[in-house]
């Protein structure tokens, strides 16, 4: 219960900040953007073949995105010692890291939101409710592996160079297996392949979740 | 009942090649109350910080036991939320209690007669605001803590915010705080503490 209310606090505290700061959703959904508008129009391929590629396209701009957003997170707890400040109040560093995930995965999930449109614009594309679920588990990788990451580098003199080195390697099982599923999400599943790379994406989650809470201790 | 409240045994800490403590051996006793002087740059704020457990020792022993709060140098507050909002996350924070007991916030507010910045950002203090609110999470919660930690506390405080502290530290005392206080102002730090410790070159002298 305690550990609840504790989760619930950091949250709150986080989007809070969120909420007051609007420029940095805005920020992060304009390079999100950016980065679609750019595949768009370096690749110069045609309709059909960037079409086919786009989920690809999507998950990659909201990867960057997101890595963005949980850099300026965690900028926020860095800039005058307010990591420290939440780790001399003795919180289990499982409750910190589940506080940050959470806030992390709200963030993401608005993000998915508003990047739909602009992918039925671009390319094209005509979603459907099976979609969610691959925008869920996709996300909760996402957010799962980066906000460990992050985490660990937050303190860091060369945080924001490690993360991104770090992060990348560990992202490709997750990223493999959500644009495989999103792909068979829109264009439809004629072979049933589409359940068994959920299944997968929830195993990577599951893993990662349980990875990064039996490390949590690292954080501090 | 285990009377030694921090125990240090030949403890150092080294930055890269840079030795900021050498060889440091302190005991401070249950209900103790220390100053600590030091120019800038002599290792005070590394001390407590190992002290906190912010930092790890490189060499030697650290023990302490009871709970413990850290003034720190920096504010550790966030400057998007008010005054009310950092205090209330705190006792969301720390309370045992199945409710959160928010009226420790109100006391705080009071106690260091910030009640009127209540629900001001914290980027819209200043640093002398700041400071009050960072004395104010201390308090929420202090009376589960035996062991303060003070680093700096006085610098950027008005006098009246110097007096409000010195209150509470006359206050901790009197309930048998132990407390380590980094400073600069000796004059106004010495009437709180039983013992004085110089510190030069990441070395305790006396």
């Amino acid at each position: 219960m305690k550990a609840v209310r504790q989760i619930a606090a950091l949250v709150h505290k986080d989007l809070l900040a969120e909420f007051r700061e609007g420029h940095a959703l805005f920020s992060v959904f304009l390079f999100a953007l950016l980065l679609l508008l750019l595949f768009h129009f370096a690749l110069s391929l045609e309709p059909a073949l960037l079409r086919r590629i786009s989920p690809g396209l999507f998950w990659l701009a909201l990867f960057f995105s997101s890595t963005l957003a949980l850099q300026h997170s965690f900028g926020r707890e860095v800039e005058d010692g307010q990591w420290e400040g939440l780790l001399l109040l003795k919180i289990d560093p499982k409750v910190l890291y589940c506080g940050k995930l959470l806030s992390h995965l709200i963030f993401i999930t608005i993000l998915q939101a508003l990047l739909v449109l602009p992918m039925i614009l671009l390319f094209d594309l005509s979603p459907n409710r099976s979609l969610a679920v691959v925008f869920f588990l996709g996300g909760l990788g996402i957010a799962t592996v980066g906000t460990f990451y992050a985490s660990l580098t937050a303190t860091l003199r060369e945080g924001p160079l490690l993360l991104p080195l770090l992060l990348f390697p560990m992202m490709i099982p997750i990223l493999l297996a959500t644009v495989q599923a999103t792909e068979l999400a829109l264009w439809g599943d004629l072979m049933g392949q589409k359940e068994a790379w959920l299944k997968l994406l929830v195993v990577f989650d599951t893993v990662f979740l349980l990875g990064s809470l039996l490390l949590a201790e690292q954080i501090s | 009942m285990n009377q030694v409240a921090i125990e240090m045994s030949d403890v150092g800490k080294r930055f890269g090649t840079h030795w900021v403590l050498r060889r440091v051996d302190l005991s401070v006793r249950r209900g103790e109350a220390i100053a600590l002087f030091g120019g800038n740059g002599a290792g005070k704020s590394t001390l407590l910080k190992l002290i906190a457990s912010l930092l790890s020792p490189s060499c030697g022993s650290l023990k302490t036991s009871g709970n413990m709060r850290f003034f720190a140098h920096e504010k550790q507050l966030y400057s998007l939320l008010t005054v009310f909002e950092n205090l209330r996350l705190v006792a969301q924070l720390t309370t045992k209690r199945v409710q959160v007991p928010f009226g420790c916030v109100d006391e705080a507010l009071d106690r260091l007669q910030i009640r009127k910045i209540r629900d001001q950002r914290i980027g819209q203090l200043s640093e002398g605001q700041k400071k009050r609110v960072t004395l104010a999470k201390l308090l929420i919660g202090a009376d589960d803590s035996e062991i303060f930690l003070m680093d700096e506390p006085y610098p950027t405080l008005d006098e009246e915010g110097k007096k409000v502290l010195d209150g509470l530290l006359r206050e901790w005392r009197e309930k048998g705080k132990t407390l380590l206080i980094a400073s600069h102002e000796r004059e106004r730090t010495l009437p709180h503490v039983d013992r004085v410790l110089s510190i030069e070159g990441g070395r305790i002298l006396s």
